[in-house]
């Protein structure tokens, strides 16, 4: 059985016919699986950007399970082991695969990213070389946290994120969280984090902000709030991730980093942006784009089972795998507010 | 137009520019003082800390003024100094009004122990020169005194500091306009270009290089092979922009670039982009006459465009179709809202594009598209440590810029305005030089 989306706003559980088990697949029992915002955009609107729900599709990626069957020529793995899945199967064989970007590869196929299936399902089939083993002291759910917690890892590497660049976070919601999480693991110094929402601050401090800024929609504070950050900063700020991505968080990024400083575009709202990006430019701000992740759950792993990341906290809502509850599930996920993550237990 | 010696100026001005130019000689004799933030002295840097209104090139908010009926005690000149015969030095300076300057006699400036007295030989004019001859301003650097203008310059040493060894009287050498600070984290982690004290021929307040001579340090001073013109010397500035740009976008061997704007900007790109070894350069215009020029010099395919933004979709396929293979580098040379669309557009996954040029304040562009693609967009400001590069690039015949000088101009009032209105008017016109 799967959740599959079948027009905008209904899901409905299903059976699911699974593909074939190959030589180099495992097959695995999901145990948890994390919404995400763009499934909630799935659900909502049958696209995400270029992505358009065009025939039934089982939604959601987010997610970790136990291996129940493997293929002739897997080897490092066996029934009974803990994985963590990384979604998105690439091709291996086009240049950007070959030079170790896969995650731009254009034959990508991902979890819940049309016309490919998602594993919100009791069972998946999946490449055994995209699964990895849970160390002992990491739970199911925070296997699933790997997800979106790959996204601030890859977003911290690509702005080079290290024990000497203070970090600005646009946005405190899901992403800006783990971001805040994946920045103080990579040893940055400082973080100011700004957010319209005043309990999303309490729980980024309870996470460990160093300074929190409440910020308005209003592009006419933007440079009030330029001035407000970099006080909280104390001194200049090297990275800014807008994980908000409207022209406002953008335009207050571009203009609060520091000259030669690199502002991380992380967050997916506009498709067209108004921004001073020439006085960015003539300071030499760069800005960096973010498309998921690669290379990031082994080093996902390693934090969690260090500690020196604790997704735990960002795990606020559960469900069970019903039809009443997958409804209810997006219903509060889609309601943002104090719903951070919303997970279910397979 | 004025013609008027410096202290009938300074009457008409204010007092502090009198006893200023003997402060400044003063300072200039190598007299320890406290250095205020941003002063440099013997450079017209605006002081700090003064009260308003009182510009004293040279001063620093530490020293006195000296009054001009003081005279300079002997035992301050004990510090080396070079002597020479004093010779009035001619400048071009903007005046107070837009699109009035003039030809005026200043005193020579002495030099420094670390620097040299540079006599000016080619002096080219940049866009931002012509900026400032028409609005007095650009982007927030805004002329507020009268100014020398110019910076793209090389000339021949005449005399030496007592600490410079590696150049001596008579050599041939190309001028890095720029003085930074070499004390902030930016200088010394070697992005000297960002520093926030930079001093910059010709970016108000400090005076530019459009004179017979100027002092400038030493270390910045970059000698020129035996086969180099003073003209290519002079050429090295715009041409260290493109340098600096194909470093920043990591331009080589493999990488495909497309320039967007055939502009001296994206001529001099398109140089350094061969130079830097990309297989292939494809270049765009709304002017066939300035492709022509691209071709000439050795893009691999030209594509005309409009200004329209609703040919952008096309363009991007025409550009696509032209490049063959996937564009890795954009040099935006343009810096407009469809010209920056365009690229980040044209540029494949993982990509980056360039913004050298800086047309708009503000833009709209598809950004979050290409950033879910991972097109990175990527800075400049000006250059650094470009000179020794480039100097090799006219050396080994990489890099010929001589095609780009289309115009020669004497240093008369007549032809300084003559070149100027040149310049303004484009076209045909890419790179206008003064020989002075």
């Amino acid at each position: 059985m799967a959740a599959w989306l079948l027009g905008v706003q209904t899901l409905r559980i299903q059976p699911y016919q699974l593909p074939p088990l190959g030589p180099h697949d495992v097959k695995v029992s999901i145990k948890a699986l994390g919404i995400c915002g763009s499934d909630v955009h799935h659900f909502k609107t049958m696209r995400c950007a270029n992505f358009i729900v065009k025939k039934p599709m089982v939604i959601g990626h987010e997610c970790a399970g136990i291996i129940e069957a493997i293929g002739s020529e897997v080897k490092n793995l066996a029934p009974g082991d803990r994985v963590a899945l990384e979604p998105g199967i690439s091709c291996s064989r086009c240049n950007l695969c070959k030079n170790g970007r896969y995650n731009l590869c254009r034959e990508m196929r991902f979890f819940g990213s049309p016309p490919t299936n998602g594993s919100l399902a009791n069972k998946v089939v999946h490449p055994a070389s995209l699964c990895y083993k849970l160390p002992e002291n990491v739970s199911l759910e925070e296997g699933a946290m790997c997800e979106p917690l790959s996204v601030g890892v890859h977003a911290c590497r690509r702005a080079q994120v290290g024990p000497e660049t203070t970090v600005l976070i646009l946005g405190a919601g899901p992403i800006g969280l783990i971001t805040l999480l994946a920045a103080r693991a990579f040893g940055a110094p400082r973080v100011v984090m700004t957010d319209v929402d005043e309990s999303r601050l309490a729980i980024a401090k309870s996470l460990g902000a160093d300074e929190l800024i409440q910020v308005s929609t209003e592009m006419k504070d933007a440079s009030e709030e330029v001035v407000n950050v970099q006080t909280a900063m104390g001194s200049g700020i090297d990275v800014t991730f807008d994980c908000v991505g409207y022209n406002k968080t953008m335009t207050t990024a571009l203009n609060a980093t520091r000259s030669g400083g690199k502002v991380c575009l992380i967050g997916l709202a506009l498709s067209e942006m108004t921004i001073p990006l020439t006085p960015a430019a003539a300071r030499e701000v760069d800005v960096i784009g973010i498309f998921r992740y690669r290379n990031t759950w082994p080093l996902c792993l390693d934090f969690l089972k260090t500690g020196k990341i604790d997704v735990k906290p960002l795990i606020t809502h559960r469900f069970k795998f019903t039809q009443e509850d997958v409804d209810a599930a997006f219903e509060t996920s889609a309601r943002g507010g104090n719903a951070i993550k919303c997970m279910f237990n397979l | 137009m004025l013609w008027a010696k410096p202290f009938t100026i300074a009457a008409s001005q204010n007092w502090s520019w009198t006893c200023g130019s003997w402060t400044w000689m003063w300072a200039c004799r190598g007299v320890k003082r406290p250095r205020s933030i941003g002063s440099v002295a013997g450079r017209g840097g605006r002081p700090r800390g003064r009260e308003s209104g009182s510009w004293c090139p040279g001063l620093g908010s530490g020293p006195r003024i000296r009054s001009s009926s003081r005279p300079i005690r002997r035992s301050r000149l004990r510090r080396p100094r070079i002597h020479s015969r004093r010779r009035p030095v001619r400048r071009v300076r903007l005046g107070r009004s837009r699109r009035d300057f003039s030809v005026t006699m200043e005193r020579r400036i002495r030099s420094r122990p670390h620097d040299v007295r540079v006599r000016m030989k080619a002096v080219g004019i940049c866009g931002s020169d012509v900026h400032y001859l028409k609005t007095l301003r650009c982007a927030h650097f805004v002329v507020e005194e009268p100014m020398v203008i110019g910076h793209e310059c090389a000339g021949i040493v005449e005399e030496i500091g007592s600490e410079v060894t590696h150049l001596v009287p008579g050599d041939r050498v190309a001028l890095e306009p720029g003085i930074s600070c070499w004390r902030c984290s930016y200088c010394k982690q070697g992005s000297y270009n960002l520093c926030p004290e930079m001093k910059f021929f010709a970016t108000p307040p400090v005076h530019g290089s459009l004179a017979n001579q100027v002092v400038h340090p030493a270390d910045l001073c970059f000698k020129l092979p035996e086969d180099i013109t003073l003209e290519e010397g002079a050429m090295c500035e715009p041409l260290s922009v493109g340098v600096h740009a194909c470093r920043r976008a990591n331009v080589g061997p493999e990488t495909n670039v497309l320039i967007m704007g055939a502009g001296p900007i994206g001529l001099v790109a398109l140089l350094a982009a061969r130079a830097f070894g990309a297989p292939r350069v494809v270049i765009v215009d709304v002017d066939e006459f300035r492709l022509s020029v691209a071709k000439d010099l050795g893009a691999s395919e030209t594509v005309k465009v409009s200004t329209n933004e609703e040919d952008v979709a096309g363009e991007v396929e025409l550009i696509k179709k032209a490049m063959g293979e996937s564009v890795d580098i954009t040099l935006d040379c343009a810096g407009f809202n469809k010209t920056m669309t365009t690229a980040l557009n044209a540029t494949r996954p993982g990509g980056k594009v360039c913004l050298v040029g800086m047309g708009h304040n503000e833009m709209t562009v598809p950004l979050t598209p290409a950033a879910a693609r991972e097109v990175d967009v990527v800075g400049v400001f000006r250059y650094k440590n470009t000179w020794p590069l480039c100097i090799e690039f006219l050396r080994s015949g990489k890099i010929d810029v001589k095609p780009l000088i289309t115009h020669r101009f004497g240093f008369s009032q007549k032809e300084v305005e003559d070149a100027f209105e040149t310049s303004a008017r484009g076209g045909s016109a890419i790179k206008v030089m003064f020989n002075l």
